[in-house]
């Protein structure tokens, strides 16, 4: 992002003199459209489309599209390695469990 | 059985051991066999279930958790990966200092990281991130305020981003920066025992 001459600094965005922005000038956390794209990206619903979509509005902004794609990494990360699956043994158990037991005489009150 | 994965994955982050997650499994489907005439078709058979789930955990496996409960989290900065790494480039070509972060960590490393965060904010955070529930329906099956859900969710993540740090940093993938000095003091997580 060329912000032309920078002497005073108006937007405190830490641009050098020469007025362009460099990996570390910009901080996210001053920046309202960063943190608006990154909540989007936090959003539980945000899906992959909508998830580059955000970040593709940031496209003038070095600093804020990596602190975006850090969320989106910890996003992708998290959801496939916490999936942890039942093992067929007990799927094959509480099946039969289900299937053989008289539900109207078990005593679940606390529902 | 309908989302049999997906509740037995948010019950081994909740017990944080398999047997008693079958247990818990089971019980929340006896339950919702057993309640099924309750439920309003065409409402959110997902998440009536993990209200099942929730309930069921909390009655029946908080109380046996042998681990005191922490009932807080210090404070951790919000963009946490970011700070530390914004900008820094590793000496290998073409590779940031985020993919390598990212590449450096398993699936373990993952799911401890969720084990280590206190419990009310593990399961907010499961089920958000990992289930991918709205924020109201997470309101709705842990029955809190949907202002509850996001701060532990906002809480959560942060800690759970010092977490994925500290396990790349552990394995020697990220270059320790030293720490930013305008860091808040962090203040020890407070232990409720049970």
């Amino acid at each position: 992002m060329n912000l032309g001459s920078t002497s005073s600094d108006p937007l405190n965005t830490g641009a050098n003199n020469d007025g362009v922005l460099n990996a570390g000038d910009c901080k996210p956390l001053q920046c309202d459209k960063a943190m608006k794209c990154i909540e989007g990206v936090r959003d539980p619903l945000a899906s992959s489309f909508e998830m580059s979509s955000l970040r593709g509005q940031l496209s003038d902004c070095a600093p804020c599209r990596q602190a975006i794609d850090i969320e989106i990494k910890i996003k992708m990360t998290i959801s496939p390695s916490a999936s942890e699956l039942p093992s067929a043994d007990f799927r094959m158990r509480i099946t039969e469990t289900l299937s053989s037991i008289d539900l109207s005489k078990l005593d679940i009150t606390d529902f | 059985m309908p989302f049999m994965n997906q509740l037995f994955a948010t019950a081994m982050r909740m017990t944080r051991n398999r047997a008693d997650a079958e247990d818990l499994v089971q019980e929340t489907f006896l339950k919702g066999y057993r309640a099924y005439e309750r439920f309003e078709a065409g409402t959110n058979l997902r998440a009536w279930l993990f209200r099942i789930l929730t309930n069921s955990y909390i009655n029946t496996y908080r109380k046996k958790q042998r681990r005191p409960q922490q009932s807080d989290l210090e404070d951790v900065q919000d963009l946490y990966i970011y700070r530390r790494l914004g900008g820094n480039e590793l000496s290998q070509i073409g590779r940031s200092a985020e993919d390598q972060l990212f590449d450096s960590i398993t699936d373990s490393n993952i799911t401890d990281a969720l084990d280590e965060l206190p419990e009310q904010y593990r399961t907010a955070v499961m089920l958000a991130d990992v289930e991918g529930f709205a924020y109201k329906e997470i309101a709705e099956i842990l029955d809190v305020p949907i202002g509850t859900v996001m701060s532990r969710l906002h809480r959560g993540r942060k800690k759970l981003q010092e977490q994925l740090y500290e396990f790349g940093r552990d394995r020697g993938f990220v270059d320790a920066p030293d720490d930013d000095p305008s860091d808040d003091e962090e203040q020890a997580p407070v232990e409720v025992s049970q």
